[in-house]
């Protein structure tokens, strides 16, 4: 089962809108969805801040369907990261790359969908939930169609 | 526990009948009373009301938010919302 660290872009998504690409993430059953307590903490700020009451409770609901790291990444890992991404995605980069994961899963493209970034993170893939999802699909049909 | 189906009739019309609605609303089952065909207001068993309010408190007691990290985070822009969300179509 692939591990796949979910960024704020993600969750926030996934919380205000249960039709796109990051709420369909949360119902595969062929992935395993982690994340922070930065991002937790961030996006639960903006949820109060931006979005309804009733979409703390989805929040919360999507919470319980994923592990949490709780370790923070070094300081030193997280400088590492500064060098190749803006100041504000610097902590969940390194949070990734500390993380046992397969995959980034982000919707700033802007930001993490770069040479730099993906550089830093190798083996570990940055991906768009759309592009994991095709991935995951091209996976599945390519063990389907495996030879015995 | 999910609301009961529920009745809606205007306000002009519960009026005369307020006693019998006050009856029929117990437990989960309430009364949206409309205006103008609109919903106005809703007459709910007050227990069922301070459940809800009870329910409510305790969801906004639980928190993920660590004060110590929110120097880490950051308020989203409006255009980044919109953004993340054309992106996100599949």
């Amino acid at each position: 089962m692939k591990r796949v660290f979910v960024d704020s872009s993600v969750l926030f998504t996934a919380v205000n809108s249960p039709s796109g690409g990051s709420s369909q993430l949360f119902t595969l059953d062929t992935i395993h969805l982690l994340s922070s307590k930065v991002v937790l903490t961030e996006v639960e700020r903006n949820i109060r801040r931006k979005l309804h009451e009733y979409h703390l409770e989805r929040f919360l609901l999507l919470v319980s369907l994923m592990d949490i790291i709780i370790s923070k990444p070094s300081d030193t890992l997280i400088q590492k990261a500064r060098t190749v991404i803006v100041e504000k995605d610097a902590v969940i980069l390194a949070e990734a790359k500390q993380a046992k994961t397969d995959f980034l899963v982000t919707l700033d493209q802007k930001h993490f969908l770069q040479e730099p970034a993906m550089k830093f993170l190798h083996p570990k893939k940055i991906v768009t939930p759309k592009m994991l999802i095709e991935t995951l699909s091209r996976l599945k049909s390519t063990v389907i169609n495996k030879p015995a | 526990m999910n609301p009961q189906p529920m009745n809606i009739i205007p306000i002009t019309e519960a009026r005369s009948m307020i006693g019998e609605l006050t009856k029929q609303v117990s437990g989960n089952k309430y009364v949206i009373l409309t205006k103008g065909g609109k919903p106005k207001a809703a007459l709910v068993d007050v227990f069922y009301l301070q459940k809800l309010q009870n329910d409510l408190a305790k969801l906004y007691q639980k928190t993920y938010i660590d004060p110590s990290l929110l120097p880490y985070t950051r308020e989203f822009s409006d255009e980044e919302i919109k953004e993340w969300g054309k992106e996100d179509t599949l």
